[in-house]
């Protein structure tokens, strides 16, 4: 099933590898990851050797070779955060979750990040949840806003 | 559409707008709650049955101020609420039904009129706003607000009566300089790559702004795209660009969803793709996201990554302009250089080179923000008259200039005035803009330490003397924070500056040594009395 909706995703693209990226971000939007055979899938329509797409792929952080929780909690520590507070809300947040950086809490639900800037600089500290981003934050405001995240696994059907 | 009808619907239109409401929604204001406040006062009008239009505009730079929501009225008038909350919608829909306040009518107890002699302006007094004229003023999503406002008159006079030769002759004259930190005279670059006389050229326009510290390519994206559209046109024809490739940062995605509209909208209008204003310019532009890190925006690392190569630098020479993306003749600029560029060529003596400079401001400031200033201006202006110094209690005892590839002032050196390049032979640059002040309650060997850090993690490792050297550094900081490193610890630094800067392959490994450099320059007493001597 992904894999034929990966093939379509691709299919907008020409193939030529200057799309190489592009086709990266299109994939990860839809999986919210980017998994090693969606990287084949990309080699072989872009005609760029697998290698090389995991090459290129792993030189752009963005772009995510490991399944993340359902919603990514990215907190910003970069100097202007730091100097507002950010590693205090880190702390913070990463007790509340009862995780550490790069760790996700056992019912997947959020995966914690250090992040080196969120460009909100003048809003310090800031952090960004599920890609909502919110600034001038403290310790408590952060935790407060982890409990709009559902922290059990959705009913299978 | 021919220019002089896109100007006369343009102030039909701007003649027919009263009364009307901006929220000024940047991604630096929805942090927040600028975007709950836009939808409350939307749901607000629409259910008094009001035909006012409320929209939205881009963050006018003081950040400080969000949510603010710009009210214009009938008679020119405009008005600025600031720290807007969602329980203030209903007053503030009292205050736009009044119809016209009188000059005298405040917002939390200031002056709300705009622009405002009041007291406590410090924020905007000393700046010189050419290229955020307009933002925060005016709806990114409707190119009339621009064109009302003068957008696009620049771009009709050229391809009208300028050669691309004659353009390039003319900034070439005027001597616009690179923004993107190198302040390399754009004129020049123009020329190089039309001088191959080699074709097809491609232009290409840096707005990865990855950089720590820096959000003003966003704001300009958010809050007037079609300056930069019309920046980009006019380099465009001047270049004889085949191409244009529009690289935007790939979390930028506020900045990038209004340039990717206001691209759309201008295709309809005439304003981007074949025949431009009717002529005989074609503008193809194409937008392409990043995929982030902070090498990507050094100008031979986007390439590659547009090529679809790996996210590393090539070496240089061969520069750009001869051979750039695919080996042909290429041309990168930076967002704020090519949206000087419109008002710049309109009114060449208003603004002479080296012209202003975007400052993101952050850090132990009580006004963070967006400032446009004039080159010349103090660092001290900016951090008291602006930024309205420091935390009450604490003293400023530095500030960082130029991000992890500038480096640190101290308090008594803020005298120094910003301009093209360095602002101190230790490391401080003026670079892409970016001025984060620092106060008593960290140390300065913690604030050096943490960019040490970043360089050593974003090093692409593709050189051994970044990719190891920034390394060493870091242990070595480390070392001086335990009080283990003594004097042949920073000795060894010293000696490893020197050769991470002369021998990294790029600017990102060349510039990192500026940080610890300038530290154990204008911090030495932090820095032996940490060393364990």
């Amino acid at each position: 099933m992904d894999r034929d909706r990966i093939k379509e995703i691709l299919g907008v693209f020409p193939r030529q590898r200057t799309h190489l990226l592009p086709a990266l971000r299109a994939v990860q939007e839809e999986l919210h990851w980017i998994p090693t055979w969606a990287l084949e899938e990309i080699g072989a329509y872009l005609r760029v050797p697998k290698s090389e797409v995991h090459g290129v792929a792993s030189s752009f952080p963005e772009l995510r070779l490991k399944e993340p929780g359902r919603f990514v909690l990215r907190v910003c520590t970069g100097l202007a955060c730091y100097l507002q507070g950010g590693a205090r809300v880190l702390e913070a947040v990463g007790k509340d979750l009862g995780i550490g950086v790069g760790e996700t809490t056992d019912d997947g639900a959020i995966t914690l990040e250090e992040a080196p800037c969120l460009f909100v600089c003048s809003m310090a500290p800031a952090m960004e949840l599920g890609g909502g981003p919110f600034g001038r934050l403290t310790p408590e405001d952060a935790v407060t806003r982890l409990q709009a995240i559902p922290r059990f696994p959705p009913p299978q059907p | 559409m021919i220019y002089s009808e896109l100007k006369s619907k343009a102030n039909r239109e701007a003649q027919a707008r009263f009364p009307r409401a901006l929220v000024q929604l940047g991604s630096c204001t929805r942090t927040v709650g600028a975007g709950a406040v836009l939808q409350l006062l939307q749901a607000a009008v629409a259910k008094k049955g009001l035909m006012s239009p409320v929209l939205v505009a881009g963050c006018d730079g003081a950040c400080i101020d969000a949510p603010v929501i710009i009210i214009e009225v009938a008679g020119g008038l405009t008005f600025r609420l600031t720290n807007v909350g969602p329980a203030d919608v209903n007053e503030i829909l009292g205050f736009w039904l009044a119809g016209r306040p009188d000059a005298s009518s405040t917002w939390k107890g200031d002056p709300a009129l705009w622009p405002s002699s009041g007291e406590g302006l410090g924020f905007w007094s000393r700046q010189q706003r050419r290229v955020m004229r307009d933002i925060g003023y005016i709806d990114p999503h409707r190119a009339d607000d621009y064109i009302a406002r003068g957008g696009y008159s620049t771009l009709d006079s050229v391809l009208r009566s300028m050669t691309p030769d004659q353009v390039v002759d003319e900034v070439v004259r005027l001597e616009l300089r690179g923004r993107g930190g190198a302040y390399f005279p754009a004129g020049i670059k123009w020329r190089g790559a039309r001088a191959t006389g080699r074709s097809p050229r491609y232009l290409v326009v840096n707005a990865e702004e990855g950089e720590p510290g820096i959000y003003k390519d966003r704001h300009v994206m958010e809050g007037n795209p079609f300056l930069l559209l019309e920046g980009i046109a006019i380099a465009a024809y001047a270049i004889g660009a085949e191409k244009t490739f529009l690289y935007i940062n790939g979390e930028a995605d506020e900045a990038s969803g209004r340039v990717e509209d206001a691209l759309d909208l201008a295709r309809d209008l005439g304003l981007a793709g074949d025949n431009v204003l009717g002529s005989e310019f074609n503008l193809e532009i194409e937008v392409r996201r990043g995929g982030g890190g902070y090498v990507l925006g050094e100008e031979s690392a986007l390439m590659n990554s547009i090529e679809g190569q790996r996210n590393v630098p090539r070496t240089k020479p061969p520069f750009p302009v001869e051979s750039g993306l695919w080996g042909r003749p290429t041309v990168i600029n930076n967002v704020e250089t090519l949206s000087n560029l419109p008002m710049l060529l309109a009114d060449p003596g208003a603004d002479p080179s080296p012209g202003t400079k975007l400052i993101s401001l952050s850090g132990r400031v009580q006004r963070p923000g967006l400032v446009e200033m004039p080159m010349g201006a103090t660092v001290r202006d900016i951090v008291y008259e602006i930024g309205g110094g420091p935390p009450d209690g604490y003293d400023v005892t530095g500030v960082v200039a130029g991000g992890p590839s500038g480096g640190l002032l101290n308090e008594a050196m803020l005298d120094v005035a910003i301009g093209p390049g360095m602002l101190d032979p230790e490391g401080a640059v003026l670079g892409s803009g970016g001025i984060t002040v620092f106060d008593n309650s960290i140390s300065p060997v913690e604030v050096v330490r943490r960019l040490a850090a970043y360089n050593a993690a974003e090093s692409c490792s593709k050189c051994t003397p970044c990719r190891e050297g920034t390394k060493r550094m870091l242990d070595l900081l480390g070392a001086v924070q335990r009080g283990e490193a003594g004097k042949s610890g920073l000795e060894k630094l010293a000696y490893l500056n020197d050769v991470v800067g002369f021998g990294s392959l790029c600017g990102l490994g060349q510039m990192a040594p500026g940080p610890v450099r300038s530290g154990l320059a204008h911090f030495p007493e932090a820095f032996e009395g940490a060393s364990g001597g």
